[in-house]
């Protein structure tokens, strides 16, 4: 049984089910409405992303089923990145962006899950300054604001 | 703008879990809406409690925790340096991790002690006592590494066992002592050292005609809290013991071995279990089917309260020492009462109870949490205020769960073969069972070998 996604800019992917499952908000839609040859629309996904997603959902669809409260315990931690996904996530800023959004979106927590652990990795260890750069982030503390970071900074080093 | 100047709150909070404390404090200074997030302890908290499905009863602390090896010491020295609970998290996820991945290599064990019919675990150094009356012995191990303080023959594991020619019919244990009810009538305080020599000994009077069938100590509450083994310690001249007999007497006597009071109950009973409550006031003592308290500050030597129970097989009896009441722990459940038996709290439970304890904490954080264990093997933690449970895991053995002890780090859970097994005192995990990135598990994984 084929699904067909919409992305944003109206381009149609037939994904199989097992592939669209794993997709929870495609899930509850599929379970609500049973299976369905309409194409479901992602207004919030646009061509690129949703191609980059499907190639995701796609690698990963014959993985175990994640027993829930096995997993839940198992710490956040982000140095357990398997060789296939970290070269998938070897991608520009704005598509690691859209990856980010379309997951929480789309409600497919490994591959959010994955890309939290990728920026986590980008950001360990940097300076501030290395992560507005990284991310192109604007500092928007006011002078005052400034003045008690500094203050902070101070108290941290001479302690 | 650029795009990162838009992400969502919850991701960018899934983003900073992932990383260290350190980077934390730099993401605090990376703008307004990252510091926003990594400065907001309340935020933490949430996740935190999210994560575990409840707030920890008992927060982590440096003094108190194990100090196994370099790096978890200096992830829980992250936590003992600030009160946090952002510290608290990222601690209790890093000890999480490496015993999952098995820094820590054996969660079940055996200490070779033979029955085991009570176990403390030491906050600060976090080895267990093993202590078993029928053998008259305590034995100290760890349960992070199943290391069982051994010497050179055979018999030197045990640390403290009870004289030639005395047999143990009760006891009671705390880190630093053990009291023995003996079937002579007597009891005996023993005192332990650091090193698990033992240091003192203190007999009480006989009970007359009766063998001493439960033990139970109402000792010093500060010193209950600050125990540390690096300062000297000892009997305070305020603790208190109370010996229970075969016959329904209750003895209580003081650590210089003087006798105070002689309790009665009107029926020659024996009585199986004692217990202290708010701060030496209360002694309760329960037989077969009758739970009987004293109210210490009324000069009658005869029960303040009468409950009839039923008769099912009493499991445990304990004392809040800060407050008036005790939790009765039968093989059918347990219930939380007040010194003149109204049943405030029900504990239900699946199968047969053969285990429980009443752990109150009062440091850092008001919790009274009882855990359960029962003929099936599982393990059950309830809040005891309101009821609620707060983990269960089933089959931690295979048999009936026969003791158990909770520091803020561990659940340790001996069964009735004597064998001890560790589990995550949050989410009930066992330790040491790695698992893969994917959640299939990999058999045990261990970084020493």
């Amino acid at each position: 049984m084929a699904i067909i996604l919409r992305s944003s800019n109206d381009e149609d992917f037939e994904v199989s089910l097992e592939v669209a499952n794993q997709s929870i908000l495609i899930k509850n839609l599929l379970d609500d409405i049973g299976t369905t040859s309409d194409p479901i629309p992602l207004p919030n996904v646009n061509s690129k992303v949703l191609k980059k997603v499907i190639e995701y959902c796609e690698h990963h669809q014959h993985d175990p089923p994640i027993i829930k409260d096995e997993y839940d315990d198992v710490p956040r931690r982000s140095d357990d990145i398997p060789p296939w996904d970290e070269q998938f996530m070897k991608v520009d800023q704005e598509m690691l962006f859209e990856i980010l959004l379309a997951s929480n979106y789309m409600d497919i927590k490994p591959l959010l899950d994955l890309g939290c652990k990728t920026v986590a990795n980008m950001i360990r260890g940097k300076s501030a300054e290395e992560i507005r750069t990284m991310f192109n982030i604007k500092n928007d503390f006011n002078e005052e604001e400034l003045a008690q970071i500094k203050r902070e900074n101070e108290w941290a080093e001479a302690h | 703008m650029g795009l990162f100047d838009e992400l969502p709150d919850d991701i960018l909070i899934n983003i900073l879990i992932r990383t260290d404390v350190q980077t934390l404090e730099t993401a605090a200074t990376v703008n307004r809406q990252w510091r926003a997030i990594a400065e907001d302890d309340a935020s933490w908290r949430r996740t935190l409690v999210q994560g575990y499905g409840h707030t920890p009863f008992q927060r982590l602390d440096a003094a108190r925790m194990p100090t196994q090896n370099k790096q978890s010491r200096g992830w829980i020295c992250e936590a003992a340096r600030s009160t946090s609970w952002r510290s608290e998290l990222f601690s209790r996820h890093n000890l999480q991790w490496l015993w999952t991945r098995g820094m820590h290599r054996r969660h079940e064990y055996s200490p070779r002690v033979g029955v085991i019919d009570t176990m403390v675990v030491c906050e600060q150094r976090g080895w267990a006592l093993a202590v078993s009356a029928a053998s008259g012995a305590a034995v100290k191990s760890k349960p992070l590494t199943g290391k069982v303080f051994a010497r050179d023959d055979d018999t030197s594991h045990i640390l403290f066992a009870t004289q030639e020619g005395e047999e143990a019919s009760a006891v009671a244990a705390r880190l630093d002592r053990i009291v023995w009810g003996l079937l002579d009538g007597r009891s005996v305080l023993t005192l332990l050292t650091r090193d698990g020599a033992q240091r003192q000994r203190v007999e009480s009077q006989a009970l007359a005609d009766q063998s001493v069938t439960a033990v139970a100590g109402a000792y010093d509450a500060l010193a209950r809290e600050t125990l540390d083994w690096s300062i000297a310690h000892g009997v305070a001249s305020n603790d208190l013991i109370a010996s229970a007999g075969s016959r329904g007497s209750v003895l209580v006597w003081d650590t210089s071995g003087s006798t105070r009071r002689e309790l009665q109950t009107a029926n020659i009973v024996t009585l199986t279990h004692v217990a202290w409550a708010n701060n030496q006031r209360y002694v309760a003592a329960a037989s077969e089917s009758m739970l009987f308290v004293w109210d210490l500050q009324n000069d009658s030597n005869r029960p303040t309260t009468e409950l009839l129970l039923e008769n099912d097989r009493m499991i445990m009896l304990a004392g809040d020492p800060f407050g008036p009441s005790f939790v009765v722990a039968t093989e059918a459940g347990a219930m939380r009462v007040d010194p003149a038996g109204g049943i405030l709290t029900k504990f239900s439970t699946d199968a047969l109870l053969t285990a429980a304890l009443w752990r109150v904490e009062t440091r850092n954080i008001d919790t009274r949490v009882l855990i359960l264990g029962d003929a099936a093997g599982s393990i059950r933690v309830y809040d005891s205020d309101n009821g609620n449970l707060l983990v269960r895991r089933d089959h931690v053995h295979l048999r009936a769960i026969a003791a158990v002890a909770v520091n803020a780090a561990l659940v340790v859970a001996a069964a009735r073969d004597g064998r001890i097994a560790v589990l995550d005192v949050l989410s009930g995990t066992k330790l040491s069972r790695a698992r893969s990135h994917n959640g299939r598990s990999q058999g045990r994984v261990d970084p020493w070998l």
